[in-house]
């Protein structure tokens, strides 16, 4: 539907540009991004305020290619600019990936938007994940959405507490679990799943507008608020990687991300901007 | 090749064609089965797996090819215990995409699923296993088949040659078995060719026919069957071996070695194989049966003799009670005859007449064992040395009496003048079969019958025996002859020259003494008799017949005399009543207690026939003493001793006489009894 409304955009925009007696041109330019999934929502929403701003320039969100697989197609040529989750590694960098972290979010816990529960402790979670606690309070079955070992969501969860980490590990050895490749299909295993745990981001559930209950963890509720005075302990950053070889009109779209306009966007869809957080300092 | 090499063979042949089978099929199968199990599998694995990529490129098909770490996380999702493997996604320019790979030993099978984009292969998903451990479990199931198939080829190899083993032990105890019950079999049993050669025989028809297995398996059944019998066996054996009849029993004469015949049961089968393995041939089981048949003719000789003995002894008793009358009447007119009465020569002749036909009635009885003998313990040899001098005046000077006697005593039972009748008997026989020269002879000796004599010679018993063997050099007789010479009226002797009745009388005796009479004699090669007499072992001789006191015939006392035969008691009742003596008259033993019981006057003894009706002479003395306690009882009788023994009397000597009875002596024998205290 969206990518429907951007064509209709752009087809409105071209008839706006004929009555006015512009030349009628398609737009020129078109930045390709994609990345890690969480921060595709808001990038997306990102990338509609900056079309709007830069009517000749096209702003494509590919889908969820994971923070490595951004960066690869990447360096590849295949994106203008990756979003990632992590910092670009040595070899990433000495293939010539840059990063530019834009905002971190906080790394949330989600469940069934049903599920009467509203907050999970360290303790928990460990019980949660090791199978010790295999029922909610209300007695729906806990449903646990894994994500790949090699996932950021996974490093963040293992970087909780080792005796979570180790808990993590056990889940990830029981046959018959679930298991979701990108951010958008484990939400979706929540959205649609009965008594279904999973992590994911404040921004993702916020900008994608998902249907499911965003837990407090250790009795704080996850916000940015909460993530800038240090309450709440879990976040994850989110970078734009881009290389030498990038495009004006994509350097155009970072700059817009970076501009107060587009930390707007990013605070209102659960960010904490790093412009923002830079100004504090 | 014997039939147990060739079943061994192919046993083997058969083991060994199982035992490869399974030694190649079984790994080779579990190689096939399980590659083939491996291969279906992979194509499923790479096809689930494809299916998810498939799934996963549609989801951003334009940069699925970046995703290599999820591609990954999809390609490690595999069963915990499942097997090693390499999983790749590769695109069509083959270069890897994402790849989990764990180490693989070569060779290697590799299976392959298409991934396609909207209909469009984009790539595929490729999985590689190692064979090696297929390969691997097929060399140890190799090894385990292989032993399987030793054990198959051993057992294979083993069970038919135990049976084999088996069946031949059963086999060879069978014939051990049937081999043992030839050889050992108390009938002479044989195995003959169709042609009637020997094919086997066992020890029995060598020990019956005397030849040894080795001559008798060259000659024939034919060759060794008495020529008058060959008919029997060439109209049955035909039949058995044409299968005309299941077998046949036949009777017939084998000659021994030395040519003597001898009676045989044969019974002849005939054994055809199923098989054609062998030739059929007759069994042929013999039966010795001379010695049954020996017995049956002594039997049917025994049963003659005694019919005749019976008719003879029965004739002679009546014959006895009418001489007793005629010699007891015609001594009586004897004696009252003056010396010089010319009439007198007449009583006399009547005497001499009826002393010849009493002689003639002993010779029966005698015969018939129905004479009253005297036995005592006696030296047989001694008996002949006494009659030697009575013998050598029946031959003429051209005869030669020779005895040879044996050294030591031969102790018997018997009657000397018994024993002395049989001698003089024998050599007035001899004397007439010896018309000019010749020799007699006589001898004894100790003999021990065996069963193995008694059989053959068909007479006797086991036992110790004093044989007095008696021959001539005579003309002897042939078998015909020597089978009736015993019978009473028997004489080989031209008419009027014999009674024939010395032999009957002989064999009478040694029947009596319990002994038992052959005889051995050819045509012009003499004759030998053989007597038996039981010898009486430690036992030596008795005293002789006592002597008769010389007493006076008279006497006053008074006598009943007892006796059912009408002329009898007359003449009795006369003859006693001459000398003084009072006589009183019974008919029988009830008649004389009657008589007893009402007499007045005292009864001294009681002179008593033994057989007669309504009560006997035993029965009656018992209720006679009952009456008359003192009184003497002297018994007659015309049956001998042995025929009263059946009858319940026992024959003593000191109180019986036996009839006829000349007066004299029976008067003697009552003045006898009477003053006995």
């Amino acid at each position: 539907m969206r990518k429907g409304g951007n064509s209709f955009l752009a087809a409105a925009f071209a008839v706006f540009a004929l009555s006015l007696g512009l030349p009628a041109t398609l737009p020129a330019q078109e930045v390709k991004i994609g990345g890690s999934g969480f921060g595709l929502g808001v990038v997306k929403i990102l990338g509609e305020a900056f079309e709007r701003s830069h009517p000749g320039t096209k702003v494509r969100v590919v889908p969820s290619l994971g923070s490595t697989g951004g960066i690869k197609a990447l360096l590849h040529g295949s994106l203008d600019i990756a979003i990632s989750g992590r910092a670009p590694d040595d070899a990433e960098q000495r293939a010539g990936a840059a990063d530019i972290e834009i905002a971190r979010t906080p790394f949330v816990f989600i469940v069934n938007g049903k599920l009467a529960v509203d907050g999970v402790t360290n303790a928990e979670l460990e019980n949660i994940y090791n199978g010790k606690t295999l029922y909610w309070p209300n007695g729906t079955r806990v449903r646990l959405v894994l994500r790949p070992q090699t996932d950021t969501s996974t490093k963040i969860l293992r970087s909780i507490a080792p005796a979570v980490s180790q808990a993590v590990t056990f889940a990830m050895s029981r046959e018959g679990m679930i298991r979701a490749i990108t951010d958008q299909e484990s939400a979706d295993f929540v959205e649609r799943t009965p008594g279904a745990l999973a992590v994911s981001t404040l921004t993702q559930v916020s900008a994608e507008s998902r249907r499911v209950r965003v837990l407090a963890f250790n009795g704080v509720v996850p916000s940015v608020k909460g993530l800038v005075n240090g309450s709440y302990p879990l976040s994850t950053p989110l970078y734009l990687i881009t290389t030498a070889r990038v495009t004006s009109a994509a350097r155009e779209f970072v700059s817009f991300i970076l501009s107060s306009e587009g930390s707007r966007i990013l605070k209102r869809f659960g960010n904490y901007p790093v412009r923002e957080e830079r100004a504090q300092r | 090749m014997t039939v147990r090499s060739r079943l061994i063979r192919i046993s083997n042949w058969l083991a060994g064609l199982v035992a490869v089978t399974v030694a190649f099929l079984v790994p080779l199968g579990y190689y096939a089965v399980s590659t083939q199990y491996e291969i279906g599998n992979l194509e499923a694995v790479a096809e689930i797996n494809g299916r998810i990529v498939s799934t996963f490129i549609n989801a951003n098909p334009e940069m699925w090819q970046f995703e290599q770490l999820r591609l990954e996380e999809i390609l490690t999702r595999r069963p915990h215990k499942g097997q090693k493997e390499i999983r790749r996604i590769v695109d069509l320019h083959k270069r890897v995409i994402a790849e989990s790979a764990d180490h693989l030993d070569p060779p290697l099978i590799k299976r392959s699923f298409d991934l396609k984009d909207s209909g469009v292969v984009v790539g595929r998903v490729e999985i590689s296993r190692s064979l090696l451990p297929i390969l691997r479990n097929s060399v140890l199931i190799g090894a385990l088949g292989l032993a399987l198939g030793g054990v198959i080829f051993a057992v294979l190899r083993i069970l038919p040659f135990r049976a084999v083993i088996l069946a031949e032990n059963a086999l060879r105890e069978s014939e051990e078995r049937f081999r043992k019950i030839f050889e050992m079999s108390p009938l002479g049993m044989a195995t003959i060719g169709l042609d009637f050669h020997f094919i086997a025989v066992n020890d029995m028809l060598c020990k019956m026919t005397g030849y040894a297995a080795e001559e008798l398996a060259e000659l024939t059944l034919l060759k060794i069957t008495h020529p008058s019998d060959l008919p029997a066996v060439m109209q049955n054996i035909p039949k058995v071996i044409g299968r005309e009849l299941p077998d046949c029993v036949v009777e017939l004469r084998y000659l021994r070695k030395g040519g003597d015949p001898f009676w045989v049961n044969l019974t002849a089968s005939l054994i055809s194989a199923e098989s054609n393995l062998s030739s059929p041939y007759l069994l042929v089981i013999s039966k010795d049966v001379t010695l049954q048949r020996n017995l049956e003719k002594q039997l049917r000789q025994s049963q003659k003799m005694e019919a005749v003995g019976q008719l003879a002894g029965g004739i002679a008793h009546d014959f006895n009670n009418i001489l007793t009358a005629i010699i007891g009447y015609a001594s009586i007119l004897q004696m009252k005859m003056a010396p010089a009465d010319p009439t007198l020569h007449f009583a006399e002749q009547i005497l001499v007449s009826a002393d010849k036909a009493a002689k003639l009635t002993t010779g029966l009885l005698a015969f018939s064992r129905k004479q009253v003998i005297n036995p005592n313990h006696v030296d047989l040899n001694e008996i002949v040395r006494n009659v030697k001098g009575l013998l050598r005046r029946i031959f003429t000077v051209e005869i030669e009496l020779r005895t040879s006697l044996c050294d030591s005593e031969l102790i018997v039972m018997a009657d000397p003048v018994q024993i002395d009748q049989i001698l003089l008997n024998m050599a007035a026989n001899a004397s007439d079969a010896m018309p000019g020269h010749g020799v007699f002879t006589v001898s004894t000796r100790a003999v021990e019958i065996t069963e193995e004599y008694v059989g053959p010679h068909g007479h006797g018993a086991a036992g110790s025996y004093a044989l007095l063997e008696v021959s001539d050099t005579g003309s002897g007789m042939d078998d015909a002859d020597q089978t009736r010479i015993f019978e009473p009226f028997f004489t080989t002797k031209p008419v009027g020259e014999g009674t024939g009745l010395g032999l009957s009388v002989i064999y009478g005796i040694v029947q009596q003494h319990r002994g038992f009479i052959g005889v051995r004699s050819k045509p012009g090669q003499g004759t030998t008799f053989e007597v038996y007499l039981p010898l009486i072992a430690g036992n030596g001789m008795g005293g002789g017949a006592p002597e008769l006191a010389q007493t006076s015939l008279e006497g006053s006392e008074t006598i009943l005399v007892v006796e059912d035969n009408p002329e009898v008691r007359a003449l009795t009742k006369e003859v006693i009543e001459q000398f003084g003596y009072r006589i009183l008259t019974a008919v029988d033993g009830v008649d004389a207690v009657e008589i007893l019981g009402h007499a007045w006057e005292k009864v001294d003894l009681v002179l008593m026939d033994v057989i007669m009706p309504r009560m006997n002479g035993q029965e009656a003395l018992i209720e006679i003493r009952k009456i008359c306690p003192e009184v003497k009882a002297l018994f007659t009788s015309g049956y001998t001793a042995d025929i009263l023994f059946t009858r319940g009397y026992a024959v003593n000597e000191n109180d019986f006489m036996a009839k006829p009875t000349h007066p004299t002596v029976l008067l003697q024998k009552i003045r006898e009894m009477l003053q006995a205290s």
